[in-house]
């Protein structure tokens, strides 16, 4: 075969399989953002995060949606937030370092740690 | 033993498969990643008696199965092709026909029943316990790649109904979940039937088609929310793929292949539960993996 081809063939293989560690590396925090509290199954976000804050300081009942669409009453709220953010501090801490280790993978191998 | 919520998976071997040692792995990982919950092994006499047979797995199930119920469901002949990985293939015969009797099995009132060849890597399935729905299972699920599976294990049918994986099932013990396991057992007994009403081709009796027909069932007859969508998506190895290197309890380096070699990919899966549906990749690498879990 050309080696144009040839090496351009393993420069795509390369290409993809940065793609796809990328997109395993957001797999793996999203994962990490998901918790259960009162029974329901909740996943961290900035969004959620930012909501309950400002209702814990508005005060008053804080209703929430759960992961299956249920709106679930949130009795300790403030122990629900600290959650929230722990989740979201963990996967995110997580994925920075994923990302910093792949920034300097110049080679397949390296992309997967090998 | 905790009876209120456990794990709970099913392993007879075939005479191409040792699925008790499959088995060892996913309760180990249970184990591992959620210590505080029980894990039963149901299984048969002569798998049983093969797997004490080895002495060195036997300090491993006593680490692993809380306890062990045996089970001699009648032979049906149920043939299955398997992959290991793109270039050779086997049969063998599956016995998965009285899965859906975990419900009276079952010593628990909260039971998760894994699929041997699933692996925990995290304890996200703790989250399932006390949940919403009286039952869970998973709706999506993603290849190595990050790719959708194939149609026919998205929807029974192109113009039919979505399918429902029956790798991993919650339930709670209630008056709902028994419907649903006892439709389960319905369309089991009434497959033929079945197969032509939902319209997939193929006489191989699937757990995932009976329990997403009995989940339609349930819900008269709709997607209604009956069954809770277990959160995020089903991570898959396919049975073409390949598991080259085990780098740690939940990190594993797999082949992804494909038929055309020049698409091949080295994919790094770390930190989430894996399918391995290439059991043949599981037990290549069986005392690496032992290792890492124990």
């Amino acid at each position: 075969m050309d080696t144009r081809l040839t090496d351009a063939l393993a420069f795509a293989n390369y290409r993809l399989t940065l793609q796809v560690q990328r997109q395993n590396i957001i797999a793996r925090t999203e994962a990490a953002l998901v918790f259960s509290f009162q029974g329901a199954i909740f996943k961290s976000s900035t969004n959620l995060i930012a909501f309950v804050d400002t209702k814990v300081k508005l005060g008053g009942k804080l209703y929430v949606e759960d992961q299956s669409g249920n709106v679930v009453t949130i009795t300790d709220t403030s122990h629900f937030l600290s959650l929230l953010i722990e989740h979201y501090d963990a996967a995110m801490a997580l994925r920075q370092e994923e990302q910093q280790k792949l920034k300097s993978s110049r080679t397949t191998a390296k992309i997967v740690g090998l | 033993m905790n009876k209120k919520k456990g794990f709970m998976m099913f392993a007879y071997n075939n005479e191409q498969i040792d699925y008790t040692r499959l088995a060892l792995i996913a309760a180990l990982a249970i184990k591992k990643y959620m210590p505080e919950y029980p894990v039963v092994l149901v299984t048969n006499q002569a798998s049983l008696d093969h797997c004490s047979q080895t002495a060195e797995n036997r300090p491993l199930m006593l680490a692993a199965w809380d306890e062990i119920i045996i089970t001699n469901p009648e032979y049906q002949k149920n043939t299955r092709q398997h992959n290991d990985g793109a270039y050779y293939s086997f049969n063998a015969q599956f016995t998965n026909t009285n899965k859906h009797d975990i419900y009276n099995i079952s010593p628990f009132e909260e039971t998760i029943l894994i699929d041997t060849d699933y692996i925990c890597g995290n304890a996200n399935l703790a989250n399932l316990f006390g949940g919403q729905h009286d039952v869970y299972m998973y709706r999506n699920a993603k290849n190595l790649r990050g790719e959708e599976p194939y149609l026919n294990e998205r929807w029974l049918h192109s113009t039919g109904i979505r399918m429902w994986w029956s790798t991993v099932v919650y339930w709670r013990k209630s008056e709902e979940s028994k419907h649903f396991f006892n439709i389960w057992a319905v369309v089991k007994e009434n497959w033929e039937y079945y197969r032509f009403l939902y319209k997939f081709p193929g006489t191989l009796y699937r757990t995932d088609y009976a329990a997403s027909i009995a989940a339609h069932l349930c819900d008269g007859w709709r997607d209604g929310g009956f069954i809770g969508t277990i959160p995020g998506f089903m991570r898959y190895q396919d049975q073409c793929d390949d598991l080259i290197k085990v780098c740690g309890a939940n990190r594993w380096i797999m082949l992804s292949n494909l038929p055309e070699e020049w698409k091949n990919l080295v994919v790094e899966i770390a930190n989430e539960d894996v399918h391995m549906m290439n059991k043949r990749s599981i037990e290549r690498h069986y005392d690496a993996i032992i290792k890492e879990l124990e």
